[in-house]
């Protein structure tokens, strides 16, 4: 199963997670990553240019993460405690704008969205059509580069408004919000579990492709070829790929002709 | 539908109130043009299949479109309009995943400066004008959503240098049944033997829904057509094929039949390659043969085929 990842900000938006998934800090230079099984937890740091610089080499590192949700506090017009997903996610700096691709409503009941406004500092200036955090924009910006909107959602729970300011902010009330978002955001890695086959694929393809090219040698061009030519092959036959015999050929060309002759022999019928 | 993007501009528009009354439980996201959401970057077509949103909203510009060449059913001065783009069936073989980084339904709600457009096009000739529903979407699929069909008919039943295809593999066909049949409306279904249906168009109706569909269009006296368009390949083409045509035959008073077209399966090469990554669009993986600018996907010469059907 490929790993699904929750990114957070501060240690007070992490504990929650890292208690209800049983999480275990992974020693690694100079960035808070906890993992357990397929469960990862990154901890990025205040602000959108941590959460953009993490988010990126956590990705680049660990290409098979299949999902994040970016999960944190925010401020907002709404009772505190109340837990809303992002719709729309802006960088008030740049005025560029995200849309998540949100899951079914029915994994989400009772969670309303919004737009997720990033800003470069703390704000009390709340507003009504969007709620306010620091990292969100960082968080896409830098996620959309590995995945698609589908697979990146964004959960943030109300902890300021203008009945309860952001002078009133604690790690203990910071973690008492955060517990709301538990249910909503276990349920949507859940959802993103159920959801492997097609990366399974993936990753069996590129673990083929590259034992493959390990052996005879592809031009970058070749290996794009190559990798087509395996998906077609897994996708048209039930049949095992003999990597043993394609090692043993002398040429990029060599391969995919092989590759060729097999999958015009397959059978073509519907029935 | 789960959500509803409505652009500022027609968030106020009637067709939209009653399209978002369809929704009540939808979360609703007012958005600048419907561009930011279609078409912005990262997106997945295949994941966003499985749980589309619905996009309403204006189409400026260019509202009506000459057809590419071949496109045509003999007439001279050929054109198609979308009022949707996307479709909500899911054939595996479709150039509109090509064509799109987005799974998402577009409806423009401003039917209205449609009509107006095909109304000046339609006086730019003096032979009559064609006009092609359901080059970017099915043309009756969502209807019972839009409407879009009762306000077509009623603008063409007025305009008589105009002839208008509304190209389907829908069975809503309701609408069209509720009034009386106009001389210049061709209800042009696509068909394919009821293997491939299963296989490949995903979520369509089924080979034998169709065929009492323009039974039943055909009994009220509306013009048919008939489109064996993709003609896919298979070893048991023949059979499959066959076996079909005797359905088709069997069901239909063929001697009223208004046209009939047929097209082997072909796709943009651009498209062609882009789409091979999905893993779940086994059609598309098939030996192909590419020529500069289209794909085919082929196991025998196209020509045997063809002389078949």
């Amino acid at each position: 199963m490929n790993p699904v990842c929750i990114i957070t900000a501060l240690p007070a938006e992490s504990r929650v997670f890292i208690d209800a998934l049983r999480l275990r800090h992974v020693q690694d230079c100079g960035w808070r990553l906890y993992a357990r099984d397929h469960y990862r937890l990154l901890q990025t740091g205040l602000g959108k240019l941590k959460a953009a610089a993490a988010t990126s080499t956590l990705l680049h590192a660990q290409p098979d993460i299949s999902a994040i949700v970016n999960v944190g506090v925010a401020g907002g017009t709404h009772p505190t405690g109340t837990c809303l997903q992002a719709h729309k996610i802006t960088d008030e700096g740049t005025a560029t704008s995200w849309y998540p691709h949100l899951p079914p409503r029915r994994l989400t009941q009772g969670l309303r969205s919004t737009e997720v406004l990033t800003l470069d500092r703390m704000s009390e200036q709340y507003r009504t059509d969007a709620v306010f955090d620091m990292e969100a924009a960082g968080v896409m910006s830098a996620a959309t580069v590995y995945l698609s909107t589908d697979a990146i959602q964004c959960v943030k729970v109300i902890s300021d408004n203008p009945d309860s300011p952001v002078q009133a902010f604690s790690k203990r009330v910071a973690i008492a919000h955060m517990q709301h978002t538990v249910p909503h955001v276990l349920e949507m890695l859940r959802w993103y579990e159920q959801m492997e086959d097609s990366s399974i694929r993936q990753s069996e393809i590129r673990s083929l492709s590259s034992q493959i090219t390990l052996e005879v040698r592809h031009t970058i061009s070749e290996g794009h070829q190559l990798t087509r030519l395996l998906h077609r092959y897994r996708s048209l036959t039930d049949t095992v790929l003999d990597v043993q015999q394609l090692q043993t050929l002398n040429s990029a060309t060599a391969v995919r002709q092989y590759l060729e002759t097999q999958l015009s022999d397959v059978p073509l019928t519907y029935e | 539908m789960d959500t509803v993007y409505i652009e500022k501009e027609v968030a106020s528009h009637g067709k939209t109130t009653q399209i978002c009354a369809r929704y009540p439980k939808a979360r609703q996201v007012l958005i600048d043009r419907y561009s930011d959401v279609f078409n912005s970057r990262a997106q997945n077509f295949r994941e966003q299949k499985k749980n589309p949103c619905l996009i309403l909203a204006n189409k400026s510009g260019n509202r009506v479109h000459e057809t590419p060449a071949g496109y045509h059913i003999g007439g001279q001065h050929n054109y198609y309009f979308s009022h949707m783009l996307n479709c909500v069936y899911d054939c595996r073989y479709c150039f509109l995943q090509g064509m799109y980084q987005s799974a998402n339904y577009v409806v423009f709600v401003n039917t209205d400066d449609f009509f107006q457009d095909i109304k000046l096009t339609v006086k730019k000739h003096t032979d009559p004008s064609w006009f092609f529903s359901g080059y970017d979407c099915d043309s009756l699929a969502l209807d019972p959503i839009t409407h879009f069909v009762d306000d077509c008919v009623e603008l063409f039943s007025k305009l008589d240098n105009a002839r208008l295809e509304l190209r389907t593999k829908s069975t809503q066909i309701r609408p069209l049944l509720k009034r009386v049949a106009q001389p210049n409306i061709v209800v042009a279904y696509s068909l394919s033997p009821q293997a491939i249906v299963a296989t490949e168009e995903h979520g369509t109706p089924s080979l034998a829904k169709r065929i009492e569909a323009l039974k039943a269009l055909q009994t009220q006296g509306w013009n048919i057509g008939l489109r064996f368009d993709p003609l896919l390949y298979a070893d048991n083409f023949e059979h499959l094929y066959g076996e079909m045509f005797e359905q088709v035959f069997a069901a239909l008073d063929m001697r009223r039949v208004h046209s009939v077209s047929l097209g082997v399966f072909r796709l943009p090469k651009g498209f062609h390659k882009q789409l091979v990554r999905f893993p779940m669009l086994d059609c598309l993986r098939r030996p192909c043969n590419c020529t500069t600018a289209w794909s085919a996907t082929l196991s025998r010469p196209r020509n045997i085929c063809v002389n078949f059907v």
